[in-house]
């Protein structure tokens, strides 16, 4: 048992490349197992600063001096670290990264690992409404659907899908039962837990993993905004943040419901105006637009309530002050 | 006889020190002669008590002022796009723009400051426009939504334009320097990057991302590539590529929010970062890579034609948020900018002015453009859609 949980480990923390203990001289006197070298992250990408550690806590060495390798060339300033921070290499560029531990008596013992970053990007797109006007991207509520796109690249661009097999896990569960050759896109629902995690491990045709990347999925809720909707100019891009004051006989407003989920746009949605804490009709066929006429004297309180009936955690309401 | 004098030298003594005193009661102490000399102002200083009126010079209708101050205020019209023609005679530069929710396209001489219109063609809800670098084509979307339709005008002389639709269901799209279209279009497996000729209304592939949800930075010339990043949300990672023969290639950029402008010899991106929003350079050629001194959004920035090291920008930190850029998209805060000219090879950023200083109203500038002589810096008000210039 204990043998098959020290596997373990050591199939969990071998990724990227292999990693290779060379000892040097007699080991009469290092008891216990290999040297290895752990990064942190696991898979970097190019450019990106990465930490190694040396994790040799089986041997009962103590007291070795210790010394870094960078393509074989010595690292000034980080002799007998056990931690040390370097900058990965530029993508699809190979590293070789060697710790050499010397024993007392000239023994050595060595961990190499190589790393070849490429460049692995979740590009996560919430299939959730925003305006046309609207420039920055849509934002997942719980409940929606998220397309994540996985996209490897090598220093000549994304890499044949094809060519991979992609692992997709959400919080811990494979998406798709297992890993899915060419199945560099999947698609999610977002759960109601605070927090959701999404891996994508990705294998080449030797079965070597050749990159993992992990992503928070954000939740937000869902957000109503009002705006002026005029005949001539169309939907303002100026939100109603304070008072409206209406500066002609009637006004036509709009509530611009952000990130909801796409799929129950028409359909499955309760909406209610009220004026005063009192529903009204908006006088619109559109359910999100309401036509304020003026009155003669005072001010209102305009509100908007919406609920998607399909998935009650996706509701708002908001209100803000009509004047004359 | 010398009693008498004494009486009226003290009684005018006294009055005079009764003056004093009753004036000092009403105007209070005097200020230093500095403070008198700063309030003779040439006209412009106002006060934010009251309703603010709009900044028109008082100039006779048709003609504007173009010429009184280096910040002014070029139309009361709400505008969506513009651009600024160069004379080939002694007439003088002419500014094109397009008025919001018509489309009627006008011409401002930017030597008399006379207005004509160039197109009466109405188009209905329109939203967005750009101009061919010669002037003689605008390209319009009319409306949002249902209709989403874009209009090719070619404009031949006062009032007399034609109009087409055109048939590509554009994403995204502005005139290239040849006088095409640059356009973007939904696929399948994301969006498409093409070109549109407006000669033989043949359009071409530029390239594809496969993502639907893209921000585009179009090339200015045949020396800058195109470069694509995922639409900014201070939530959500971008990744910045760069169109190299029709292959995305990732750039090093990334993070929370990006956005990203380039040029021939630079790349500018901002990105969310645990201090708010911060914006980077990036000598394309060594991948040097070094903070700004403020964030240079794409709609509030410009690289100068002519001097590739200099990066012209609007900008004001008091709002900048982690919620940046996401809540100014949605409008719900705007800025009120300085200008600022950037040095991007010496690092140095030099304050040209404050707009609310100098004109009393808030100015959120977008669009950001520059004259080919980089002499007058051109942008859009986002609050109320106005067009001003600024000479540097």
């Amino acid at each position: 048992m204990r043998f098959f949980a020290i596997l373990f480990f050591v199939v969990l923390l071998t990724p990227v490349s292999t990693t290779h203990a060379q000892i040097g001289g007699s080991i009469d006197d290092i008891i216990g197992g290999n040297v290895t070298i752990t990064l942190d992250p696991q898979y970097p990408n190019p450019g990106e600063q990465v930490t190694a550690t040396i994790d040799d806590y089986a041997i009962n060495g103590g007291g070795a001096n210790i010394t870094w390798f960078f393509d074989g060339l010595s690292a000034p300033n980080v002799s007998d670290n056990r931690t040390i921070t370097f900058t990965a290499p530029a993508v699809d560029t190979p590293m070789t990264v060697v710790a050499r531990l010397t024993y007392r008596g000239g023994k050595t013992l060595e961990a190499k690992k190589i790393i070849r970053p490429l460049y692995l990007d979740l590009i996560i797109e919430p299939q959730t409404y925003t305006p046309l006007f609207y420039k920055g991207r849509a934002l997942p509520t719980k409940g929606s659907v998220v397309n994540i796109n996985a996209m490897l690249q090598n220093k000549n661009g994304p890499v044949n899908s094809a060519d991979y097999t992609y692992s997709w896990t959400l919080n811990n569960k494979s998406v798709y039962g297992g890993a899915r050759p060419g199945g560099n896109w999947a698609q999610i629902v977002v759960p109601h837990g605070k927090s959701n995690t999404v891996t994508i491990a990705i294998q080449d045709k030797k079965g070597v993993t050749v990159a993992r990347k992990l992503v928070a999925i954000p939740t937000v809720d869902l957000e109503v905004q009002f705006y002026e909707l005029q005949s001539l100019l169309g939907l303002g891009q100026k939100a109603i943040t304070g008072d409206f004051f209406i500066t002609g006989n009637s006004a036509t407003l709009k509530a611009v419901p952000y990130y909801l989920d796409t799929r129950s746009i028409n359909s499955n949605l309760f909406t209610e105006w009220s004026i005063n804490n009192q529903p009204v009709q908006s006088g619109n066929s559109d359910p999100f637009e309401i036509n304020l006429e003026r009155g003669v004297t005072g001010s209102a309180q305009i509100s908007f309530k919406l609920r998607n009936l399909s998935e009650l955690l996706q509701s708002d309401e908001a209100s803000f002050a009509v004047k004359l | 006889m010398k009693n008498t004098y004494l009486i009226i030298g003290g009684g005018s003594a006294v009055v005079l020190l009764l003056f004093i005193w009753v004036y000092l009661l009403i105007y209070g102490t005097p200020k230093p002669v500095e403070n008198f000399f700063t309030d003779f102002s040439f006209g412009g200083s106002t006060t934010n008590d009251g309703p603010l009126e709009p900044y028109v010079p008082e100039v006779p209708t048709g003609v504007i002022d173009v010429a009184s101050t280096p910040l002014r205020q070029l139309t009361t019209k709400p505008v969506i796009g513009f651009r600024e023609l160069l004379s080939t005679d002694t007439n003088g530069n002419t500014m094109l723009y397009a008025e919001a929710g018509t489309g009627h396209v006008y011409a401002i001489n930017l030597t008399s400051g006379a207005e004509t219109r160039l197109s009466n063609i109405t188009i209905p809800n329109a939203q967005t426009a750009s101009f061919s670098k010669d002037g003689t084509m605008a390209a319009i979307r009319s409306g949002y939504g249902t209709q989403n339709t874009i209009e090719l005008l070619t404009l031949a002389g006062e009032n007399n334009a034609t109009q087409e639709t055109l048939l590509p269901k554009m994403v995204d799209f502005t005139f290239a320097d040849n006088g095409n279209i640059l356009y973007s279009e939904y696929s399948s497996a994301g969006i498409l990057g093409r070109e549109y000729n407006t000669a033989t209304g043949v359009s071409r592939t530029l390239f594809s991302a496969p993502f639907q949800s893209a921000s585009i930075a179009w090339s200015m010339n045949s020396t800058t590539p195109n470069y694509v990043y995922p639409k900014p949300s201070a939530k959500l990672t971008g990744f910045l590529y760069r169109i190299s023969n029709g292959v995305i290639i990732r750039e090093q950029a990334s993070g929370g929010g990006l956005t990203a402008l380039a040029n021939d010899t630079y790349i500018v991106h901002t990105v969310t970062t645990s201090r708010g929003p911060m914006s980077y350079v990036t000598t394309r050629t060594s991948g040097e890579s070094n903070s700004l001194p403020i964030v240079a959004h794409p709609d509030k920035c410009v690289f100068a034609p002519n001097n590739s090291n200099l990066l012209y920008c609007g900008y004001e930190s008091n709002k900048l948020t982690y919620e940046f850029p996401d809540n100014w998209l949605k409008g719900l805060i705007s800025f009120s900018d300085t200008l600022w000219e950037i040095d991007l090879k010496k690092g140095l950023a030099t304050q040209l002015i404050d707009t609310e200083k100098e004109t009393g109203r808030e100015l959120d500038s977008i669009g950001m453009s520059i004259s080919s002589q980089n002499k007058v810096l051109y942008f859009i008000n986002k609050n109320d859609n106005t067009l001003w210039k600024y000479e540097i």
